[in-house]
């Protein structure tokens, strides 16, 4: 199956993986995947999960203890089989602009780390559209990627345990917005009055996998 | 509707929950709803309720309600100052107070009919921290769908076999995705140490402390976590991912725990410790 690889987790869920890094390639075969099992459902399967380059599957769970630890192997390698010729899906998401103020707690520590301005920082950050790869942590979180190279830093060490609905912050080679106010050990960077998710809105969520999301810097009062 | 508890306080923790919101995890959606199915459909028999009726979760100790009309109550789980299992009728202008820790973190209580509770993604279970609803707070009045004097005098009479929560428990995890990718020695002490339940768990993990394990030296993209999923943090922390924690995350994941056994955690309190055996494939 070439580089595609897959595993049990417990014994009804399996992890298929796709791709090791956050390549166009990678995103391509994610799209693709999703909108597969997003239109074909394959029988038993019970939710599916995206992450990077892997999706998570989740079937029924088997009613006797003798098919336990392995009843859907083979169905699993079938469907693999089937997600793995899935034309690369090129993506063709909507553009998403999102208004920031670029004050976030944690700007100047990313300008040192980096050894940029902080201008530069928020010129680095807010210069280059992201493709929302995967909606996930809270709801409507999205994972963008990919961050230019000299931004990527490791998460915190110790993670916030309060971070402000709306706070637009990066990790390794990801950027993302907080949908609501949680902990996190991502880096602020900045905010947002736009709402990755919101229950009052005709639709919640306000980005979907292919998105592609522009963050413009604004001023306070701008927003 | 109808009117029947007065949140005095919510002690610890207290909310709407019911049996969660399966389908939309690559939303980000968690699956929610209560920590403790078992106990949970015990609250709910013990009325007379469907299977699915909301109810109301309660956490350690120290809520308190005010009774606003005479009615039936039942609570099942974890014993904190009612007799867990059991229906009762309750009067107007009583205090029910869940002061008196005894076992177990989750204690649940229904209502005639269920409670009524506003509905987020085709579910009424709260999950806070995802934003959908937010936890009972003093002066919250509560209502019941049916009358809470509408009950079959007989129910009073009507006992749940009493479930036990010790302190100290065994569990059986499967290998996680990243259980060969941890060392040796990483995996035995997994498999050796006594877990101790953090005070800071909650409804996204269970943290559990007692030693550090080394992390598998490769770095991981981020990837869908199941419930039941024993990650292992930065600072080599163990935590056992409950019904409110993220869909998705960069720790990996040394075991999973099958759906019971993870009720059987999330009823350990905080001080009471956990031990892993593995199962084998």
């Amino acid at each position: 199956m070439g580089d595609w690889t897959f595993q049990s987790y417990g014994p009804h869920a399996w992890l298929v993986r796709f791709g090791r890094d956050l390549s166009e390639e990678t995103m391509r075969r994610a799209l693709a995947v999703s909108r597969d099992l997003e239109e074909h459902r394959p029988e038993g399967l019970r939710e599916f999960t995206m992450g990077y380059g892997s999706v998570l599957l989740e079937f029924e769970r088997a009613r006797k203890t003798a098919d336990r630890g392995g009843a859907p192997a083979a169905r699993v390698e079938e469907l693999v089989e089937r997600l793995r010729r899935l034309p690369a899906h090129v993506p063709g998401g909507r553009l998403v602009e999102i208004p920031v103020v670029y004050d976030g707690e944690d700007l100047g520590e990313v300008a040192q780390r980096t050894g940029l301005a902080v201008e530069e920082v928020v010129k680095c950050h807010s210069g280059r559209d992201y493709r929302v790869w995967m909606l996930g942590f809270a709801p409507g979180f999205p994972y963008l990627g990919v961050l230019d190279e000299v931004l990527r830093l490791p998460r915190r060490e110790v993670p916030r345990a309060r971070i402000a609905a709306g706070s637009v912050a990066i990790a390794e080679a990801q950027t993302g917005i907080y949908p609501s106010e949680s902990a996190g050990g991502w880096h602020i960077l900045g905010r947002t009055e736009r709402r990755t998710f919101d229950l009052e809105r005709a639709e919640p969520f306000l980005l979907r996998p292919g998105d592609l999301v522009r963050f413009v810097p604004v001023e306070v009062g701008d927003v | 509707m109808f009117e029947f508890l007065e949140v005095i306080s919510p002690g610890c923790g207290a909310s709407f929950q019911d049996a969660g919101r399966p389908g939309w995890k690559r939303f980000g959606v968690p699956p929610g709803g209560w920590m403790d199915p078992v106990a949970a459909a015990l609250a709910n028999e013990l009325m007379g309720n469907p299977a699915g009726a909301v109810v109301i979760e309660l956490a350690l100790q120290g809520a308190r309600f005010r009774v606003l009309c005479d009615g039936w109550l039942s609570f099942a789980g974890a014993s904190m100052g009612w007799s867990p299992g059991t229906v009762r009728k309750v009067s107007r202008g009583e205090e029910l107070s869940f002061a008196r820790h005894e076992s177990g973190v989750y204690a649940y209580g229904a209502a005639p009919g269920g409670w009524a509770a506003p509905e987020y993604l085709g579910s009424t279970a709260v999950s806070a921290r995802s934003g959908l609803g937010r936890g009972l707070a003093a002066g919250d009045v509560l209502f019941s769908l049916k009358a809470p004097s509408s009950v079959a005098p007989e129910l009073e009479m009507k006992r749940g076999r009493p479930v036990q929560y010790p302190p100290t428990i065994q569990v059986c995890v499967w290998p996680g995705p990243q259980w060969d990718e941890f060392g040796a020695a990483a995996r035995s002490a997994f498999l050796s140490t006594e877990w101790r339940v953090s005070a800071r768990s909650d409804r996204m993990g269970v943290r559990l402390d007692g030693a550090t394990l080394k992390l598998p030296t490769r770095t991981m993209l981020s990837e869908p976590v199941l419930v039941g999923s024993v990650q292992i943090t930065g600072a080599g922390q163990p935590v056992v991912t409950m019904r409110d924690g993220p869909t998705v995350g960069g720790y990996p994941k040394i075991g999973w725990l099958e759906e019971e056994e993870c009720h059987r955690v999330a009823q350990v309190p905080p001080g009471g410790t956990v031990r892993f055996e593995l199962l084998k494939i």
